[in-house]
């Protein structure tokens, strides 16, 4: 729950300080790209906060590592 | 500029006391790798100084041309935001386990990564003064805790020197080499505001070279106050200097070692930041002309450090684990596509001046004979 609320206080502060005046500027890229990421990562921050699993990225990465390099 | 190198190799390193498999003998692997890192240096130095300007990934993609250089832009992109990520976890975990205990994680990230985005929002060159202001902070209670340690120290520690095999000793140079003296590769991105007049390996030397003696002066204090138990500790600084007690007056200096990670982790953290979001703007092409360029890229960058922190990994077994793959996973960043670069660039510059339009020669005008 209180990953949950640090999630939207930081997500509030940055949305307010980042995401608004890139709509008010004309750098298109920019705003899509911010939009993306933020609502992306905000929905997974909120999901692993109410306890999805997942899969860690090292772990991830010690799997594949040594068939690459066999 | 040093400063800014000094304080991020030093990073996290300074906490764990850059502790490998040859035991005893990783002050001497430090050198090692020191020596071994100096090739690195002059690679990337080459590499930026290929083209006017000092724009690392705008060099890589006029030497490896459009997509091979927008495919080692975005893994060099990659690699920034995994360290990133693993470096704010370590410093987040860190500040739980020590200090603030009831404290979630996600928090101390939330409030770390607010600060790196503010100060990256202003420019690279609010990095390097940070940095230089931090820097004799750093070296301060580096000597201050050396210093007050050497009557808990035992010099029989250190001996016998060089008990680890040349295996051990080549597993510990390859270790450091790869975490935290290779990572120089991320430092490269700052020279492009660097004074021009400035050389760069002088600089990268200098750098590299003070992060060495604050990393030798670390171990070597971890290793003579605790001896054989330094294995055992996840944090061996923090035991080595909570160990020194001067009367009933001045104990607890262990804090010294919470603000040296503080500084120099927090260097770290921002000059990773800032070098994924120069590789992520060569990646899509974005102009980058000005300090201020790549401000608009710092905030989602900074997201996904956030959510890549919480997902780096799951247990600590995982992450002491991950330190063996360390060699395997940065060779390729490290050392491969840079070495890559750099012989594409020198081949392109050759062909250029072989195939270019030679220059005339001056004819000499004959001129008629006056009467």
């Amino acid at each position: 729950m209180i990953t949950i609320l640090t999630c939207f206080i930081f997500y509030s502060i940055l949305f307010f300080l980042d995401l608004l005046p890139l709509f008010r500027g004309k750098q298109k890229f920019y705003r899509w790209f911010m939009v993306v990421v933020f609502a992306a990562t905000l929905v997974y921050n909120i999901l692993l906060g109410l306890g999805m699993p997942f899969v860690s990225i090292t772990a991830l990465l010690m799997s594949l590592l040594p068939q690459i390099f066999k | 500029m040093t400063a800014t190198i000094v304080m991020f190799l030093t990073g996290s390193s300074l906490i764990t006391g850059a502790y490998t498999a040859a035991g005893r003998d990783t002050w001497l692997c430090g050198i090692f790798a020191f020596f071994l890192v100096i090739p690195m240096m002059l690679v990337h130095s080459a590499i930026l100084n290929l083209y006017p300007g000092r724009n690392y990934y705008a060099n890589i993609l006029t030497a490896c041309g459009k997509w091979a250089g927008r495919a080692a832009a975005l893994y060099l992109f990659l690699c920034s935001m995994f360290l990133v990520s693993l470096v704010l976890r370590d410093f987040c975990e860190f500040i739980h386990i020590v200090n603030m205990v009831e404290t979630p994680v996600p928090v101390i990230a939330a409030c770390i990564l607010g600060v790196a985005i503010y100060l990256l929002k202003k420019g690279a060159y609010v990095l390097a003064r940070v940095s230089r202001f931090a820097l004799p902070f750093l070296l301060i209670s580096i000597a201050l805790t050396c210093v007050l340690a050497i009557k808990d120290m035992e010099f029989s520690n250190l001996l016998p020197i060089l008990q680890a095999g040349p295996e051990k000793l080549a597993e510990g140079t390859a270790m450091i080499f790869f975490l935290p003296m290779g990572e120089i590769t991320a430092c490269s991105s700052l020279f492009k505001w660097m004074d021009p007049k400035e050389k760069v390996f002088p600089v990268f030397f200098r750098g590299v070279l003070g992060a060495l003696l604050f990393l030798l002066a670390a171990n070597l204090r971890n290793l003579l106050v605790l001896g054989n138990s330094i294995a055992a500790f996840l944090y061996p600084s923090y035991e080595a200097v909570s160990v020194v007690a001067i009367g009933q007056f001045f104990t607890r200096i262990e804090v010294l070692i919470g603000i040296n990670l503080m500084l120099a982790g927090f260097i770290k953290c921002c000059v990773l930041l800032h070098n994924a979001c120069e590789a992520l703007g060569a990646v899509f092409n974005l102009d980058g002309s000005t300090p201020r360029s790549r401000a608009p890229l710092v905030a989602p960058c900074a997201l996904l450090v956030f959510t890549g922190s919480m997902v780096i990994f799951a247990t600590s077994e995982e992450r002491a684990a991950w330190t063996n793959y360390t060699p395997l996973a940065s060779v390729l960043g490290q050392v491969l596509i840079p070495v890559a670069v750099l012989a594409a660039g020198k081949i392109r510059a050759r062909r250029k001046g072989r195939g270019g339009p030679k220059p005339a020669r001056p004819s000499r005008a004959r001129t008629a004979p006056q009467p």
